[in-house]
């Protein structure tokens, strides 16, 4: 099992859209992929299809039984997704917590299988989680909209949030979501970040800013099932067909005990691969800004 | 029973009983034979195979006609007995109640292939791999470095010399030169189709020594002197005759081994990268057409301090200098107009002091790697003072116009910029072409600038270059585009300029003489120049068949058992060689057409330029315009119908005399019969050509198959497939749901390299998936772009025409006679209409024919939607 990480730089950015968006254009390529909600803000069902009353989730599962499986539900569509669970929000640091120690033990039976995708929608806020989530997953994909909040959102970036999936041997990459080239504002700001990151720290592809993606989420289906002429199947295609590319290349195996392991030191390329994304940054080390040139 | 009657009753709904009966048969018939039912799992290729449809492509199941029935018999015998399985694979599943149908067939099918196996298998690889290494192996010229010493040289020179003037003059009886040419034949035959150089020099070799024995005999044997008319017409012919053989043999040696030069690198530092000034001269040219080449120039990949560019206006408009001063661009005029085009760049070059000089026409638009592509040489070579790259056009020049060939086969252009100017970088002898080169100013200043002596300034520039000692390179990568003439009267204008400018130069600086070139480069020059007078020889080869027919004149004094023996080896192996050096670049007969239709008119112009060489001025060839409607060029194919009218005659004269004339005179009569025939074809062909095809769009369309992407006013983003553009609008074929009507605005984004940008258009059409844009200029910062994602792209030429098609002089052929037959029916059109239903009866009958000969089976695409 290979797991991806997706994670909004800054709130907003569209983090919970893409893992839903991806997740179906993964599977539609034929790459069995569940999509995970990480994110106790539980959202990334709705994207499937999944009753505002379903409080189900794998922050729900209860100790006796601790089966995943319970809480794996398939869209309309046929494309597997696990919510993360209604919890009243004064909840939400207790749940965090306790999910973060069960993780691994709860996933098992999923991580196991060789040959699947996970991808995992990471909030921000919810630290324990993000960080099993750093250590676990072979790539961390940093959402970033170009907009004018962006640039200091890739300073912090660059400062912190990349310097722990780096120590935590997961290749951290930026892409760029919601972009708009007939916007001036958009257009140059893609511009000036991209000129600031060095090419293999980003994601090569695109997605465009689509009024077909907030449409598909209002009738709780991925933009495939509902327009699918639409240009966003096509970045998400493009995207799913970039993953398995970049997953197969030096350095990554579909091997579910390596995944599982944690310590993913023990995998003889790891280390290398990891450093060799560290010296894509000018300057990496020593200064703080290692994804700004 | 009840479905029968459903279907039954649906059927009648559309047709009569009759047919409805015959529909329900079908069907059954389909399922019984091959079985489409159960096939579920099977991909869309393999049901269409279940299909009575893809097995009978020229059968409109529909709307049977007695005659179909006919077409299905034929069908089914065909693909039985003659259609190779291994042609269709994968395999057809067979169904059992099909299997017992054809039991007796299979059965003489299977004998029949088991030999074929046996044959195929065992005896036919043993041979022809046995022929194939044989060939590989000669083919393989690195094999023969270990041959390349010096005494080694002279001695293989010395018997190669002594082999070839014995195999030149050598007199045979018939049967002997039949067989020594019939082994030649066979030779050339067979290593035809080796992708070797040495296959190709043999080939030459082949060639070379045919033609020469068949010229000797020729000049010893055949011409009468005892009738002083008939000596005089002799002579022609053989003057004639010999002018094609000298075309011939250095047309051999300039392509022998063409280059093919690759990109050199620039070095990684720019601040190394020379500064280079860009040149685009006008002088009648409207604004619309300068401007994206202005444009584009401005956006090309270079430094900007070391880029400049200057707009040179011979015609002192005050609209060009207002656009120049907006833009940016330095405008340079000058008082007089002297010398044209020549004195226009000469002047600039006075007034600018960048390190190289490039040369755009002022329709060219260059892409964006045009600099970066071309500079790199002139580093890595401090001698080089010119690199040239091909002249591209992505409007049709009127032969692809009014042959509607265009992008399907190689213009005329092409064997130039293909293959010659290549082979002539070989010999370090390409020469400079007007536009879309780079000059070094050095080099061009020490021949004091562009060449005025002459109508064609830049072969001449280039030639005084090379006596000087500098270099020329040419890169064979199309990074820059225009607009081809219009019109066949202007296209012919422009070769009349070509044609004079260079029997100009062969006198005025005859390459073959002066100081300064190598042997490769004189042949190159002299060839090309020679090339332009081919006028006469051609009219002479068009009458000469006449001279027996219509006077009875013995002009070939020989048996003609003999002029076939050895004029046909040489013709055969002209064309095979040619076939096979050219025919990417220039398909056989396509040649002959393209200089008919050109001989009459340089004809003059080049025998006054070879003995007056001073007179004439320099015209400029108008491009861009309109022809509302097709009609017929009179005027320009009038010299061709008097000659098709001589032909006429003359074939007439030659059926009278094979009914009336001696017995003995029958072999020479058909030959000559034979001749005039295929002159009248070419003839056809070169009428068939005037005939102008309207062309109603102001901006040229290119069309490309490119994924865009565009968002709607309501911000809705697709994906769509770009089918052409021009700099006016665009074509997209959208997806059908999509809903976008006739004057709303969407937003196309394309790349201009790396980044992604947004062009506003208009919808001007909706017809289905295809939807037209008119783009809405925005500001020159987008216009640059715009031209930077489309004309400018760095690949916007490459793969213009599939050229992976292996050229067959017999095709070529058909495709010919073809035209030719165009050519008389618009005619027949005109001058006697009477004769119109002859060839409709023709045409009629062979469409009849063709609909009732077994059709291939094809896969066809299924568009959704």
């Amino acid at each position: 099992m290979n797991i991806i990480g997706v994670e909004s730089v800054v709130g907003g950015s569209g983090g919970t859209s893409v893992v839903a968006e991806y997740a179906a254009a993964l599977n539609d390529m034929g790459l069995r992929t569940i999509a995970l909600d990480l994110n106790p803000e539980n959202q990334l069902g709705l994207h499937f299809g999944l009753s505002l009353s379903e409080s189900a989730g794998v922050s729900q599962i209860d100790q006796a039984s601790s089966n995943i499986l319970d809480v794996l539900f398939e869209s309309v569509d046929g494309y597997p997704f696990i919510p993360f669970g209604y919890v009243p929000e004064v909840e939400w640091p207790v749940a965090i917590e306790t999910l973060a120690e069960r993780l691994s033990s709860l996933l098992k039976p999923i991580l196991s299988t060789p040959d699947r995708v996970m991808v995992i929608d990471v909030s921000r806020s919810a630290f324990p989680l993000r960080d099993w989530v750093y250590r676990h997953a072979d790539v961390m994909l940093n959402v970033i909209q170009p907009e004018p909040r962006a640039m200091p959102a890739l300073i912090r970036y660059s400062e912190h949030q990349r310097r722990l999936q780096v120590a935590a041997n997961c290749r951290s990459l930026v892409m760029f979501n919601a972009v708009a080239p007939h916007l001036d504002l958009s257009r140059d700001t893609l511009e000036l970040l991209r000129s600031q990151i060095t090419a293999d720290a980003q994601c090569p592809i695109l997605i465009h800013r689509d009024q077909h993606i907030p449409e598909a989420f209002a009738s709780q289906k991925p933009v495939r099932s509902l327009t699918a002429s639409a240009q966003s199947n096509r970045d998400f295609d493009a995207l799913a067909l970039w993953t398995v590319s970049y997953l197969n290349s030096d350095g990554f195996s579909a091997d579910a005990e390596d995944a599982l392991s944690g310590a993913k030191g023990s995998f003889p390329t790891a280390e290398g691969s990891s450093q060799k994304a560290e010296g894509s940054f000018p300057g990496a080390e020593g200064s703080n800004n290692g994804a700004i040139k | 029973m009840s479905l029968i009657r459903q279907q039954w009753v649906e059927q009648r709904r559309a047709y009569t009983r009759v047919h409805s009966a015959l529909q329900i048969a079908l069907l059954y018939l389909e399922v019984l034979i091959l079985n489409p039912g159960e096939n579920k799992h099977l991909n869309r290729q393999q049901k269409q195979r279940t299909s009575l449809r893809f097995w009978f492509p020229h059968v409109n199941f529909n709307r049977l006609n007695p005659l179909d029935f006919v077409r299905i018999v034929l069908q089914v015998l065909w693909l039985i007995f003659f259609q190779q399985e291994s042609d269709m694979e994968p395999k057809k599943r067979k169904s059992p109640t099909k299997t017992v149908l054809t039991f007796p067939l299979r059965v003489i099918k299977g004998t029949n292939k088991k030999v074929r196996a046996v044959f195929n298998q065992h005896i036919q690889p043993r041979y022809s791999g046995l022929a194939l290494k044989t060939i590989m192996g000669f083919g393989e010229v690195t094999h023969y470095a270990w041959l390349n010493t010096a005494t080694f040289r002279i001695l293989l020179t010395i018997a190669a010399s002594v082999l070839v003037a014995f195999t030149i003059s050598l007199p045979m009886d018939s049967s002997s030169q039949a067989v020594m040419l019939l082994l030649f034949w066979g030779t050339a035959l067979w290593v035809r189709d080796v992708n070797k150089r040495g296959a190709l020099l043999l080939m030459v070799v082949l060639s070379v020594l045919v033609s020469t024995r068949y010229l000797y005999w020729r000049v010893t044997q055949t011409i009468n002197w005892d009738v002083p008319a008939d000596t005089f017409l002799s002579l022609l012919l053989l003057t004639a005759e010999i002018y094609a053989w000298t075309i011939l043999v250095l047309g051999y040696v300039q392509t022998i081994w063409p280059l093919e030069r690759k990109v050199a690198r620039l070095p990684d530092d720019i601040s190394t990268w020379p500064s280079v000034d860009v040149f685009i001269p006008t002088y009648n040219e409207p604004l619309h057409v300068v401007r994206p080449t202005i444009l584009a120039a401005l956006a090309m990949d270079w430094p900007e301090d070391k880029l400049n560019v200057y707009l040179l206006d011979d015609g002192k408009r005050d609209e060009f200098s207002d656009f120049a001063e907006k833009i940016g661009v330095p405008y340079i005029t000058r008082v007089d107009n002297s010398h044209a085009k020549a004195g226009n760049l000469n002047h600039a070059l006075k007034k600018t002091s960048g390190d190289y000089i490039t040369i755009f026409d002022c329709d060219h638009i260059p892409t964006r790697s045009f600099l970066q592509l071309t500079m790199g040489w002139f580093l890595h070579d401090p001698k080089l003072a010119l690199v040239q790259t091909p002249h591209h056009f992505f409007s049709p020049d009127p032969f692809e116009k009014n042959l509607t060939m265009f992008r399907s086969k190689p213009n005329e252009g092409e064997l130039f910029y293909g293959l010659i100017q290549d082979g002539n970088d070989m010999w370090n002898a390409s020469f400079f072409c007007g536009s879309c080169a780079v000059l070094k100013r050095g080099p061009l200043e020490e021949v004091g600038g562009i060449a005025v002596e002459t109508v064609t300034e830049d072969a001449h520039t280039a030639l005084k270059m090379h006596r000087l000692g500098y270099n020329s390179a040419y890169l064979n990568i199309p990074q820059a585009a225009g607009l081809a003439t219009e019109s066949l009267s202007a296209h012919i204008g422009q070769r009349i300029r070509w044609a004079r400018g260079m029997a100009q130069i062969f006198r005025l600086d005859n390459p073959l003489r002066g100081k300064g070139l190598n042997l490769g480069q004189r042949i190159c020059y002299a060839n090309a120049m020679l090339y332009f007078l081919n006028g006469i020889p051609r009219i002479i080869f068009m009458m000469a068949p006449l001279a027996f027919l219509l006077l009875h004149s013995y002009i070939v004094f020989a048996p003609a058992i003999m002029i076939a023996l050895y004029a046909l080896p040489h013709i055969v192996h002209s064309y095979l060689t040619n076939s096979r050096t050219q025919g990417q670049y220039r398909h056989s007969f396509w040649a002959e057409m393209y200089e008919t239709v050109l001989a009459w008119y340089i004809l003059r112009p080049t025998t006054v330029a070879l003995f007056f060489p001073k007179l004439g001025k320099f015209n400029v060839t108008a491009k861009g315009g309109l022809n509302e409607k097709t009609h017929y060029d009179w005027e320009v194919s009038k010299p061709y119908l008097i000659l098709v009218l001589l032909c006429v005659i003359g074939f007439s004269f030659g059926i009278w005399r094979l009914f009336t004339g001696p017995t003995d005179e029958y072999l020479t009569v058909a030959l000559n019969l034979i001749w005039v025939t295929y002159n009248l074809i070419i003839l056809g062909g070169a009428v068939a050509v005037a005939e102008e095809a309207k062309q109603v769009r102001a901006a040229h369309r290119i069309a490309v198959n490119r994924p865009v992407t565009f968002i709607t006013a309501s911000e809705h983003v697709f994906s769509a497939e770009l089918v052409d553009y021009s700099d006016q609008g665009a074509g997209l074929r959208i997806p059908h749901d999509c809903q976008i009507e006739r004057g709303d605005i969407i937003r196309v984004f394309m790349f201009d390299g790396g980044s992604e940008r947004s062009f506003e258009c208009s919808v001007v059409s909706r017809r289905g998936e295809l939807l037209g844009l008119r783009f809405i200029p925005a500001n020159i910062e987008t216009d640059q772009a715009l031209l930077r994602a489309t004309f400018s792209r760095a690949d916007a030429w490459v793969g213009w025409r599939p050229v992976d098609v292996a050229e067959r002089p017999l095709s070529s052929f058909q495709e010919v006679i073809a035209i030719g037959i165009r050519g008389y029916k618009r005619m027949a059109m005109q001058f006697a209409p009477i004769l119109l239903p002859v060839f409709e009866f023709f045409e009629g009958g062979w469409r009849f024919i063709r609909s009732i000969l077994p059709t291939m089976p094809v896969h066809k695409e299924e568009h959704n939607g």
